[in-house]
C-alpha cells in the first residue's frame, strides 16, 4: 500500500498550519521535487496510457489493493473538470473490461476509438497488477476483471476501489461511491448462501474497504482537510414505494460508527415508513459525533426530481453529489456546485441604488431587491454558460448514456447534464428584510438612509441595536407564516430567474439552500441588517440560532417550497449536545420519525458540546480524534482553520442556551 | 403572565412536550432554577453585554392556542402540553376555556406544580389535567414554612385529593445536601411515597443552573455542594422499593 512519504514532522507542520489543501501542491513541489501533477502530453488518451504504464504498483499485505501515485496525478486545473459525482461502478461489476469496449464495426467516431483506448489502458494496468500480484486471491480478482463480471462481494468491492482510485489518479475530486447496499446486495446474498462469507466476514470486508478509502485522506481532501466527498449512499424506496434497505445498509452504518472516521461518510435515504430500528441505528452513529449519516427524505426529494423531468426509474435511484445535491449516480455528470449565489450580495446591490431615494414602502423595497436579484443571477448565468467541460473518455466509460450515444460526457453523452448552484446567506437576508419592514416601514424608527449609515458604520455607534436585531424572535428558521412566505417568495423569484437557463449541453439549472461558502463568502463582507457585523460568518444552511429550535426548524424547513428547480440540496443543520440525545434517546427517535413525516428535505446533526469544543480549541493534543461536521462533510476538529472552529463553538453555545 | 413557551421539551412529562412557563410563584425555594418566574409582574433583565429585555408577556387565548398547537404532530407517542412555572396552579384557573378546548382535542395535559395552593384551585382544573408532576421538597411543617414559605398541611391535603380522585401522579425531587437530602427529610419522604406511591419519580441535583438568569436579574445565586454519585444512587434505590420507576435526571 502506498504510504504518505512525508515525515511526521512535515505532516504535523502541514496539519498545524491549518492551511488548505490547494497549497498541498506547492508544498509537494518545494519539498519533494519528485511530486508533480502530470501535464497532458499530447492527447487525453496518450496521457492516460502513460499513467497506466508508469504508476507504481505497491506491494500490499492489506485485503484490498488501492493506490494513488502522487507523482503522476493528472493535471486537471485547466478548464472545468468533472468532480463532485459518482461514477457508474455497476458497469465494472457486471462486466469485464473487454466487454465494455465497442466492437470493431461500432467504432464509428473519434470518441468510440478514444473510449476503447481508455479501456485498453486500464487493461494494461490490470495486467501489470496481475503480473506483480503475489496474493493468489487478488490475482484472480484482477485477471477476472479483464474478461468477466465480478463473482463475489469482496471482488466487487475491489473493483469499485480500482475504478475509484483511477478517478483520483486522473485528478478528479470529490468522488462518491454510490448506493453500495443496493449494488452489492445480490453478490452478498449469493456469497452468504454459498457459504463463501459469513455476516462477520462481511463486516470485516466493509471495515477494510472503508479504511482503504480513508487511507489517502490527506491527498483527497479538497478545500479543507476532510472534504473528500467520499459519500456512500444507503437505503431508499423503489418505484413501488418499497423500502430497499437491507442487512448491508445496517452493516455499513454500524461499521462507520465503530471506526469513528470522519471519512468516508454516509447518506441514508429515509421515508415515512422507514423502520424505527434503522433510524435508531442511524442515531447511534450520529450520536458518536461522527456527523454521519446525513438523512435524505425520499418522500420529499423524489417527487421534486420527477417534476423536474428525471425519469421515474432514475428518480428512485437518486443519490447526491459529495455533500447533498441530489443527482442520479452513474447517469448524471451534473456539476452541482458550479457557482454560488450570495443573497447578501443582492441586498448590498440594493443599498447602492440611486432609486432607493424613491422607495417609500416595503413593497417598493422588495421590487428593487428583485431587480438586483435579476441582475446578479444574470451575471452568474452569463459566466456559467461559458463553461466547457473537459473531454473525458474515462468518465464516459463509467457514465450511463455515453456508450449508447457514442458521445463523450463533455459533449452530452450522459443521461443528465444539468448544472446546479448553491446559495448562501438567505437567512441573513430574510432577517434583514424583516427588520427593514419592521423598523423602517412598520414602526418608522429609522429611515433607509439611517439604516445605510448604521451598516456602513458597522454598528459601532449602535451596539444595542445590533444585539436587538440579533435577538429578534421572528426570524429565518421560525415556523411563522410571515417568515415562511417571505422566504418562499425569494426562492420562487430565484427560480423565475434561473428556470430558463440552458447550458451548452441543453441541461437546466437548479439551486439549493445549503452552501459551503458561509464563511468564505462572508469574509470582509459589510455588515447586514440582521445584526451581523462585517466579516462575521453567514448563517449555516437551514439552521436556527435558538436552543429550542428542533421542531421549529423542521416545521419551517418542511414549509419551504422545493418544487421546480429548488432541490439542489436543502439541509437542515442541527447542533445537539451528546447529553441531550443520551438522556432522551427514545424521544429523540420519535422526533426524527415525525420530522421525516413532517417533511424535511435533508437533515444533518453535529453532536458536540460547546464545553468539549472550547477545550479542544485550547488543548488540541487532548482531542486527536474529535470529529465534527463542517458543511457536507466531517473533519477532525484539530485540522480546521480557526474561523471554522469559532463558528462551531458559537453555534454549540447558542444551541445550549449559553448565549442570550 | 407567561415568561416562555418552550417547544420540544423532553423532561416535562411523557413524550415530546410544549411547556408553558407561568410567571409567579408562592414559594421561595433557595435553589430555584427559574428565578424569573418568582414574581408575578413583568421584570426587566440585564445581560452582561449591556443588552436588556423583559421577562413576562401576556398572551391572548387565541395566541396561546396557536403557539401551543404548533408541535401537535410530534405528540404521537404520548406527548402533549405541560404547564409549569412558577406555580401554574395559581393562574391556570383563568384558562379553563382553553383547557376545555385542548381536552376536546384529546391533547395530553400535564402540570408541574409544587401544589402548595388552596384545594379549590386544584379542584377547578382537576377534570382537564391528565398528569400531575408534583415537587417533593421539604416535608417538615416548620422547616417548609421557614425555608420555602410552603404549607405542608395544604400540600398533603391536595395530594390526598389527587390520589382519592385516582389521578396519575409523578413526583419530582430537587436534591441538595443543604436542604432536601437531610436524614430527617428523607425519612419523611419515604413515609410520603409509602402512603402515596406515584407511578414514577425523578430525582435531580440542584445546580447553579439558573446562574445566568440570577445575574440578569441582579440577584445572588447560591452554590450547592456536589452530591456524591453513590449517595444519589443509594437514594434512588431506596425510593425504588416503593415506586415502580425512579430516574436520576442528570442536568
Amino acid at each position: 500500500m502506498f504510504a504518505d512519504c512525508r515525515t511526521d514532522v512535515e505532516k504535523n507542520e502541514y496539519k498545524r498550519s491549518g492551511e488548505m489543501k490547494l497549497e498541498f501542491d506547492t508544498w509537494c513541489k518545494s519539498t519533494h521535487p519528485g511530486f508533480y501533477r502530470i501535464q497532458r502530453v499530447g492527447s487525453y488518451n496518450d496521457t492516460f496510457e502513460k499513467i497506466c504504464e508508469l504508476i507504481e504498483i505497491p506491494e500490499s499485505q492489506e485485503r484490498f489493493l488501492y493506490f494513488i501515485d502522487p507523482r503522476f496525478l493528472f493535471d486537471t486545473t485547466r478548464g472545468y473538470r468533472f468532480e463532485n459525482l459518482t461514477p457508474n461502478y455497476e458497469r465494472i461489476i457486471e462486466y469485464g473490461l473487454q466487454e465494455l469496449k465497442y466492437p470493431e464495426k461500432e467504432q464509428t467516431n473519434l470518441f468510440t476509438k478514444d473510449y476503447n483506448r481508455v479501456v485498453d489502458s486500464l487493461i494494461l494496468l490490470v495486467n501489470r497488477i496481475v503480473l506483480k500480484e503475489r496474493m493468489e486471491r487478488r490475482r484472480t480478482f484482477f485477471s477476472r476483471m479483464i474478461t468477466n463480471q465480478a463473482e463475489g462481494f469482496e471482488e466487487a468491492l475491489q473493483r469499485i476501489l480500482f475504478i475509484n482510485q483511477m478517478f483520483w489518479q486522473m485528478g478528479h475530486r470529490l468522488i462518491g461511491l454510490g448506493r453500495l447496499d443496493q449494488i452489492l446486495w445480490k453478490l452478498y446474498q449469493n456469497d452468504l448462501k454459498n457459504g463463501i462469507i459469513s455476516i462477520e466476514d462481511a463486516k470485516n470486508v466493509i471495515r477494510d474497504f472503508l479504511q482503504t478509502l480513508h487511507s489517502y485522506y490527506w491527498l483527497k481532501s479538497n478545500v479543507l482537510m476532510g472534504d473528500t466527498g467520499q459519500i456512500i449512499l444507503l437505503g431508499g424506496i423503489d418505484a413501488e414505494g418499497r423500502d430497499q434497505s437491507n442487512e448491508l445498509t445496517k452493516m455499513f452504518i454500524q461499521v462507520i460508527e465503530q471506526l469513528h472516521l470522519p471519512d468516508p461518510k454516509v447518506l441514508l435515504r429515509v421515508n415515512k415508513n422507514t423502520e424505527r430500528t434503522l433510524i435508531e441505528l442511524a442515531l447511534q452513529c450520529m450520536k458518536t459525533g461522527v456527523g454521519s449519516p446525513i438523512l435524505a427524505n425520499d418522500d420529499v426529494i423524489i417527487p421534486k426530481l420527477l417534476k423536474f423531468g428525471v425519469k421515474k426509474d432514475d428518480a428512485y435511484q437518486y443519490g447526491t453529489s459529495a455533500c447533498w445535491e441530489p443527482l442520479i449516480p452513474g447517469k448524471s455528470i451534473s456539476p452541482n456546485n458550479i457557482a454560488y449565489l450570495s443573497y447578501p450580495k443582492v441586498m448590498q446591490a440594493v443599498w447602492e441604488q440611486e432609486e432607493l431615494k424613491e422607495v417609500h414602502s416595503f413593497e417598493q423595497f422588495m421590487q428593487l431587491f428583485y431587480i438586483q436579484l435579476h441582475n446578479i443571477i444574470g451575471g452568474i448565468k452569463q459566466s456559467i454558460s461559458e463553461i466547457r467541460l473537459q473531454y473525458n473518455p474515462l468518465l464516459s466509460l463509467f457514465t450511463e448514456g455515453c456508450f449508447e450515444r457514442k458521445k463523450d460526457v463533455s459533449a452530452g453523452g450522459a443521461i443528465y447534464s444539468n448544472y446546479g448552484i448553491t446559495t448562501v446567506g438567505l437567512s441573513n437576508t430574510v432577517n434583514a428584510l424583516l427588520n427593514i419592514k419592521k423598523h423602517v416601514y412598520d414602526t418608522e424608527r429609522y429611515s433607509l438612509k439611517e439604516v445605510q449609515n448604521i451598516l456602513a458604520d458597522n454598528y459601532e455607534k449602535d451596539i444595542y441595536l445590533q444585539k436587538e436585531l440579533k435577538s429578534e424572535t421572528q426570524k429565518y428558521g421560525v415556523d411563522d407564516m410571515e417568515v415562511i412566505t417571505l422566504t418562499n417568495d425569494i426562492i420562487r423569484k430565484t427560480t423565475a430567474e434561473t428556470l430558463d437557463f440552458r447550458n451548452y449541453l441543453g441541461g437546466k439549472l437548479k439551486f439549493g439552500l445549503s452552501a459551503p461558502s458561509y464563511i468564505d463568502a462572508a469574509k470582509d463582507f459589510p455588515a447586514t441588517f440582521d445584526g451581523r457585523k462585517k466579516g462575521e460568518a453567514f448563517g449555516v444552511h437551514i439552521s436556527s440560532a435558538r436552543s429550542e429550535g428542533y421542531t421549529e426548524i423542521v416545521n419551517f424547513a418542511a414549509a419551504l417550497d422545493y418544487n421546480e428547480n429548488r432541490f439542489n440540496g436543502n439541509v437542515v443543520d442541527f447542533m445537539v449536545s451528546p447529553r441531550f440525545i443520551e438522556q432522551n434517546y427514545d424521544k429523540f427517535v420519535d422526533f426524527l420519525m415525525v420530522a421525516i413525516e413532517e417533511g424535511f428535505f435533508e437533515l444533518q446533526m453535529n453532536v458536540v458540546s460547546s464545553e468539549q469544543l472550547i477545550d479542544a480549541r485550547k488543548n488540541p493534543d487532548l482531542y486527536p480524534n474529535l470529529v465534527v461536521r463542517v458543511w457536507g462533510f466531517s473533519a477532525y476538529f484539530n485540522e480546521l482553520p480557526q474561523e471554522y472552529k469559532d463558528v462551531l463553538i458559537q453555534r454549540a453555545m447558542e444551541n445550549e442556551g449559553k448565549t442570550i | 403572565m407567561i415568561t416562555n413557551i418552550q417547544r420540544m421539551c423532553m423532561n416535562d412529562g411523557p413524550g415530546i412536550r410544549t411547556t408553558v412557563f407561568f410567571k409567579g410563584c408562592n414559594l421561595r425555594c433557595p435553589w430555584c432554577s427559574n428565578p424569573e418566574n418568582i414574581h408575578f409582574e413583568a421584570e426587566k433583565y440585564y445581560i452582561e453585554d449591556g443588552t436588556s429585555g423583559v421577562y413576562g408577556n401576556d398572551y391572548s387565548e387565541t395566541e396561546l392556542w396557536e403557539m401551543l398547537l404548533k408541535d401537535e404532530k410530534y405528540w404521537k407517542n404520548g406527548g402533549g402540553i405541560t404547564f409549569s412555572g412558577g406555580e401554574p396552579l395559581l393562574q391556570l384557573g383563568h384558562y379553563i376555556k382553553l383547557l376545555g378546548r385542548l381536552k376536546n382535542k384529546r391533547i395530553h395535559i400535564a402540570v408541574e406544580t409544587a401544589i402548595h395552593v388552596p384545594t379549590t384551585y386544584v379542584q377547578e382544573i382537576l377534570p382537564y389535567i391528565d398528569l400531575f408532576i408534583i415537587d417533593v421538597k421539604l416535608m417538615d411543617l416548620v422547616e417548609c414554612q421557614r425555608i420555602i414559605c410552603g404549607n405542608v398541611n395544604q400540600y398533603m391535603k391536595n395530594i390526598e385529593l389527587l390520589f382519592s380522585e385516582k389521578k396519575e401522579v409523578w413526583f419530582r425531587m430537587p436534591c441538595n445536601l443543604e436542604y432536601t437530602m437531610s436524614v430527617v427529610n428523607r425519612e419523611k419522604i419515604i413515609e410520603l411515597v409509602k402512603k402515596y406511591p406515584p407511578s414514577y419519580m425523578e430525582i435531580f441535583q440542584t445546580h447553579s443552573l439558573g446562574r445566568k438568569k440570577y445575574e440578569s436579574l441582579r440577584l445572588n445565586c447560591e452554590n450547592y455542594v456536589e452530591i456524591e454519585e453513590s449517595t444519589m444512587i443509594k437514594w434512588q434505590q431506596e425510593l425504588q422499593q416503593y415506586i415502580p420507576q425512579v430516574k436520576w435526571i442528570k442536568l
